[in-house]
């Protein structure tokens, strides 16, 4: 399937940070909105709504406490809402707040794409050859956590199960300490079982499922071309908002149209790829 | 019911230590006192300065407070404001208040050596603005620099 987890990896990292880039980079709301709004697609054909929708509590969490947080500590704004101890509390402050927040969930987003996306092959196969004590070490630390959390749940469970201990506190404790035994043999013997296969050593070769094809040039060639139309609004500080004392837009110019399409496209390059597969893989299927 | 008992415990300790006022209720208080300064804001830097977008240099001229006896440039700046609406920020209490930005005007705003100084009866003071004492007739001016006071008339020196 050519969906878009299955591009080449490099073409995958050129453009997560392309997107994440631009996103980090802007103060805009409608380009945060965009890209948000390609994120949550994506999000949705990688794991399905209702995880999604349990995964976006969360999120939603981040925004609210960005958004209000800003307020309390900056007082520039000409509407004021009321006064904390002689301090004015604003509403551009609030909104400012709301667009800080907005842009902190997006780039979260992203990453929990990311995250998705770009499993420890696709990471070796990125740097494998290159740096492949680095591609190792964060193949290793990216999979810890998750790894983690699942040993310590089962160890836990079957401590409760067994009945070693009522007590709450303690059992995690001795889960705690057999967990992290665990993991360091763990991480001794991963060493010691991939210097035994030879992995960094020179002339060795290495398997890899991927392969750079023509689609990969075109498909970077695209999303080059998408950044370069993004750019120039941004560098010349054309797509701005000020937001105090006043929240104001800047006049769009030409420059600024362009920009915003061509990032929105690239946003939702993501979710059309993989929507576009669906349906031909349901089409596929109901054929047969 | 027991989990949220801790935040609605924390909520209301910030709030009985917060006073919550409209608008209007801020600015209808007025305050008097025994002795009288008067205080000028200027920014005439500011409106030189290319990189900000900035009409009006004079935000107040030589306006009388009212203050009493151990109250600094800060209460009378506070209270100058207060009856002037005239938006204004601070960061710190007690002796180390810090005065970010006085009507929109921010420091940092015109590059990375400006913001606000103030100077009593035509001299720099060295101290803090709540740390410095007035006096009855004193001539409080606040000036926006963009050069670290260089161009003030306020040079730095490093000792």
């Amino acid at each position: 399937m050519n969906t878009f987890r299955n591009f080449h990896p490099l073409t995958l990292a050129g453009y997560f940070l392309s997107v994440i880039g631009i996103s980090i980079f802007t103060f805009n709301p409608i380009y945060l909105l965009s890209g948000l709004f390609g994120s949550l697609l994506f999000l949705i054909t990688l794991m399905g709504f209702r995880k999604m929708f349990a995964h976006l509590r969360f999120y939603f969490l981040i925004f609210l406490i960005v958004t209000f947080t800003n307020p309390v500590f900056s007082h520039n704004g000409a509407t004021v809402l009321f006064f904390i101890n002689d301090n004015r509390v604003t509403l551009e402050a609030l909104i400012y707040g709301a667009v800080l927040g907005l842009m902190i969930t997006e780039v979260l987003l992203w990453f929990k794409c990311f995250n998705l996306v770009f499993d420890s092959e696709r990471l070796l196969c990125l740097f494998g050859k290159t740096f492949p004590k680095l591609a190792l070490v964060v193949s290793i630390a990216l999979g810890f956590v998750p790894q983690f959390i699942r040993t310590f749940k089962s160890i836990n469970s079957t401590q409760k199960a067994l009945g070693f201990s009522k007590r709450r506190v303690q059992r995690y404790l001795t889960s705690f300490s057999a967990v992290i035994t665990r993991s360091m043999e763990g991480a001794i013997i991963t060493s010691d079982s991939m210097k035994c296969r030879g992995y960094g050593l020179k002339n060795r070769t290495y398997f890899s499922r991927f392969r750079f094809t023509a689609y990969d040039v075109l498909y970077i060639l695209i999303f080059f071309v998408l950044l370069i139309c993004t750019l120039p609004a941004l560098f010349l500080g054309q797509s701005g908002v000020s937001f105090y004392p006043y929240v104001k837009f800047e006049m769009p110019t030409f420059f600024t149209v362009l920009s915003l399409l061509s990032f929105t496209v690239l946003a939702m390059i993501p979710s059309f790829f993989e929507v576009k597969e669906g349906i031909r893989w349901k089409y596929l299927i109901s054929k047969i | 019911m027991k989990k949220i008992l801790p935040f609605i415990l924390l909520l209301v300790f910030v709030y009985s230590g917060c006073s919550i006022k409209s608008a209007d209720d801020y600015y209808s208080a007025t305050e008097s006192g025994e002795y009288t300064a008067t205080i000028s804001i200027s920014c005439k830097t500011a409106v030189d300065c290319k990189n900000f977008d900035r009409k009006n240099a004079e935000i107040l001229t030589d306006y009388a407070v009212g203050f009493d006896e151990g109250d600094t440039v800060f209460d009378v700046l506070k209270n100058a404001c207060k009856e002037n609406k005239i938006q204004f920020e601070y960061d710190g209490s007690g002796t180390s208040v810090y005065v970010n930005g006085i009507d929109y005007l921010y420091e940092f705003d015109c590059g990375e050596l400006s913001g606000w100084e103030y100077r009593v009866n035509g001299k720099f003071q060295n101290v803090g603005c709540n740390s410095c004492k007035l006096y009855d007739g004193d001539k409080i001016e606040w000036l926006y620099t963009c050069d670290l006071g260089a161009d003030i008339g306020n040079v730095y020196k490093v000792e």
